[in-house]
């Protein structure tokens, strides 16, 4: 059975070379839009891991982490995507409880490869 | 014919005087009856019966006599005598220019002449006085002087006030940047203005050994001001009162404001699209066996997000110019100071035992640090009521560039939603709206989490200093060698000492209340019938002084025709009030001017009663104290029969001009309150309740005399 891969990012570019690469990876995929829509996607599809982005309307990725981890899933794997990159919300990002945490832009191959290295630890 | 003496103790007397007359006749008649023989107390009675109506009429007409002319003696005597003793105060407490009027009888004549001639020699002696004293003064006026054209010069507005928060000296630009804010006046609260929280923060700190303080805040009307403040400092280095700078930040702040937001989004914006792109090419080139209408999807991406960024830059470029540095509102300061600071402000307004970590000296942040405490002290009393945190411990530690603020407590963190609502609930007294935003501007981040070993925190992530600032000695006070800022109350503004305002209005001394003093104009004399107020006039009184710059003089269109019979009174026709504010703007600015000080007036129950009629309008309810100066003079004068404004002027030696405008009337009513207040004070009434008892009194007494004559 495939292992399961939930992108939560509200640009829609973005989605679709992450849905594409990951599909190529062997992963199976879906999308979720903004932080709401993420956590009834989590609970819904099941994912191993999660890219999630934290600029979103409505719940940015902090809180989408810190209310899945709340919500007892230490199992998943979350990567926090972000395009501020500062260093206060890097230590935010993994202090809340991110797995790694990835400033835009990124390489496609070490994005595949960090997927890759989580999905092989969990 | 004045009976009205008999009224009264005069009365007995008279009455007393009477009986003993018909007494003495009576008695006198017995002993010589009982002394006759029977013939002769025959005869003499036929004699004397015959004449019975005669000797009646007579006797009557004798006692008659008798009381009118003892009622004229009395009349002249002790009325004119406490008519005397009255004027005589008069020239005593207000009016040295006073002269006692020198009729009635020939001793109370030459009374009033011999009270006149030392009145006279009183002047001279005072003059004299007055002349060694403005002499003695002149050094001190000059110092004044000088500190006056300082703070004039100066572009920064400039506010001298006592440790209790009194407005003593304040510059043209505070008052331009004020402008129109009625809470600004010498005597008045300074708190009106600024945060009461930023100036027992900073004098913490001051007493913490910095040598000011600083701190950006929104003013009322919603402008931002960077506020510092410095200690003026007594004999021995207490702190007894201190001076606060303010510089508009509005401006700059917006400036700064637009220039974060156009960075973050250009920043944020700009890795969104690069990612895309990046990703996009990637994905081609990693993936060659591709078919046509995927790679075509792919190209695409690229297209667009390339469009995206140019538009992104040329926005960038056309917008950056304009900004500034927004490293103005953050202070450096060393963090074991923060931490103290914050440790006893946590505890005092917080009500949670804390324990602040030792930290090191080397580390300092930049930090606006009474928006941190702000900050800190709402997610403590949040996590005191939510999470039931009873005790906790500060501690600030260095990471890389930038210092752990944490609230450390044992228990669990709060609810992620909670905090989330936390960060984002309006602050009091800081100039940013929330805790996020105190963050953003500090350029930090904030989150709450628990620690491996049980203990839940909230860390703050504060910017540090790279380069240590050398820290300023704190100003030692050195008896002679003080600046000539500080000399000025050790001589004549004797105002640092007033008293702080936790008495009741009842128990406060006079002398130590501030008045607005104020009068109306109106359309007629009917307020519950429909008349209106068209004017308004206000002067304060501070420290027994008329201070004629600080007024209040506004007109108020009434919403109704001004009848000719009103304006033939005060000349305010209704094309002059035509677009004027009406009432629901003026009284809200009148009572803001009126805050915390007495209310006076004269005949002023004319006055209130129109205000009264007002308060459901406006929802403006004047609550402090009311003073009428025709019932104190009226308590004062008891023996005068005319206290309207005129008379009373001219009798305490006060200049009538500008009268039937409110602002003239105010202004003539306010010297004359400032004299009758001396004279209460030889009378022994000295704070607010009783005078208000003697005003009460006097009007109960009016009220009687009118109802029932006299």
């Amino acid at each position: 059975m495939p292992r399961k891969v939930l992108i939560v990012d509200d640009e829609p570019n973005i989605v679709t070379s992450l849905t594409f690469l990951m599909k190529k990876s062997g992963f199976e995929t879906s999308v979720a839009r903004d932080g709401d829509d993420a956590l009834t996607e989590v609970e819904r599809f099941g994912p191993d891991l999660v890219l999630l982005d934290v600029m979103m309307p409505k719940r940015d990725g902090f809180e989408v982490c810190q209310k899945l981890r709340a919500a007892g899933h230490t199992e998943l794997k979350i990567i926090l995507l972000t395009a501020k990159g500062r260093e206060t919300e890097v230590a935010k990002g993994l202090a809340i409880g991110a797995d790694a945490y990835v400033t835009k832009p990124f390489s496609t191959r070490e994005l595949v490869e960090l997927v890759n290295r989580l999905m092989a630890g969990s | 014919m004045n009976l009205r003496v008999l009224r009264g103790r005069a009365g007995v007397l008279v009455l007393a005087t009477v009986v003993y007359v018909v007494v003495a006749f009576a008695t006198l008649a017995v002993i010589v009856w009982s002394g006759l023989a029977p013939a002769q107390r025959e005869s003499l009675g036929e004699t004397l019966g015959g004449q019975s109506t005669t000797f009646l009429a007579g006797g009557v007409l004798a006692l008659t006599v008798l009381v009118v002319a003892l009622a004229h003696v009395l009349g002249r005597y002790p009325a004119g005598a406490s008519r005397l003793a009255a004027d005589t105060r008069i020239l005593l407490g207000a009016n040295p220019d006073h002269r006692l009027d020198q009729s009635g009888p020939a001793e109370l004549r030459d009374l009033a002449a011999a009270v006149n001639d030392l009145a006279e020699r009183l002047r001279v002696a005072e003059r004299e006085v007055a002349r060694e004293v403005s002499a003695a003064r002149a050094d001190v006026e000059q110092e004044r002087n000088r500190l006056a054209a300082l703070m004039a010069e100066l572009d920064v507005a400039v506010l001298v006030c006592s440790l209790g928060g009194r407005v003593l000296l304040y510059n043209e630009a505070a008052r331009s940047l004020l402008a129109d804010d009625p809470a600004l006046g010498l005597g008045r609260s300074v708190f009106g203005i600024v945060d009461w929280g930023f100036v027992t923060h900073a004098l913490d700190r001051i007493r913490d050994g910095s040598s000011q303080a600083q701190v950006s805040t929104a003013l009322r009307d919603g402008q931002l001001v960077r506020v510092r403040l410095t200690p003026v400092r007594g004999l021995v280095g207490e702190v007894n009162g201190f001076v606060l700078v303010l510089d508009d930040l509005t401006s700059r702040q917006q400036a700064s404001g637009r220039r974060d937001a156009l960075l973050h989004t250009s920043i944020e914006t700009t890795r969104a699209s690069l990612a895309s792109i990046r990703a996009a090419v990637e994905t081609v080139l990693d993936y060659p066996d591709m078919d046509p209408v995927e790679r075509g999807q792919f190209v695409e991406i690229v297209r667009e997000e390339s469009e995206r960024l140019g538009r992104q830059v040329e926005e960038w470029v056309a917008e950056s110019a304009a900004y500034l540095s927004a490293d103005w509102l953050l202070t450096d300061m060393q963090g074991v100071d923060l931490l103290s600071v914050l440790g006893r402000e946590v505890e005092r307004e917080g009500g949670v035992t804390t324990s602040v970590a030792s930290g090191t000296d080397e580390l300092w942040v930049r930090v606006d640090s009474h928006a941190i405490a702000v900050a800190t002290l709402r997610l403590v009393v949040r996590l005191r009521d939510h999470c039931s945190v009873r005790e906790l411990t500060l501690s600030l530690t260095r990471t890389g560039r930038h210092a752990e603020l944490d609230v450390r407590w044992p228990g669990r963190p709060p609810d992620a939603d909670d905090f989330t609502t936390w960060l984002d609930e309006p602050l009091n007294g800081a100039a940013a709206g929330t805790v996020r935003e105190v963050m953003q501007r500090h350029d930090g981040e904030i989150w709450a989490s628990h620690a491996p070993d049980e203990s839940a925190y909230v860390r703050l992530l504060l910017p540090v200093t790279e380069a240590v600032p050398q820290r300023e000695a704190p100003a030692s006070p050195v008896v002679g060698s003080r600046p000539e800022l500080y000399d000025i109350n050790l001589y004549d503004f004797d105002l640092f000492d007033l008293p702080e305002e936790s008495l009741a209005w009842r128990d406060r001394r006079l002398s130590d209340l501030s008045y607005t003093v104020f009068d109306t104009e109106t359309t007629g004399l009917d307020a519950a019938g429909g008349d209106e107020i068209v004017s308004f006039g206000a002067v304060r009184v501070v420290n027994g002084r008329l201070l004629r710059q600080e007024t209040f003089d506004r007109l108020v269109d009434p919403r109704r025709s001004v009848p000719a019979s009103s304006v033939a009174v005060h000349g305010i026709t209704a094309e002059v009030l035509r677009g004027q504010p009406t009432m629901d703007v003026v009284l809200p600015l009148f009572a803001r001017f009126a805050e915390d000080t007495v209310l006076v007036g004269h005949n002023v129950g004319f006055d209130m009663s129109f205000l009264r009629l007002k308060e459901a309008q406006t929802g403006v309810r004047l609550t402090q104290p009311v003073l009428d100066t025709l019932l104190l003079d009226a308590a004062l004068h008891p023996d005068h029969e005319q206290h309207s404004l005129e008379v009373i002027a001219a009798r305490l030696g006060v200049g009538v001009v500008g009268r039937h405008t409110a602002l003239g009337d105010a202004l003539v009513t306010g010297e004359v309150f400032v004299r009758l207040q001396a004279l209460l004070q030889q009378r022994g009434i000295t704070t607010l309740g009783e005078a208000l008892d003697a005003a009460r009194a006097t009007y109960h007494a009016r009220l009687d005399a009118r109802l029932y004559g006299g």
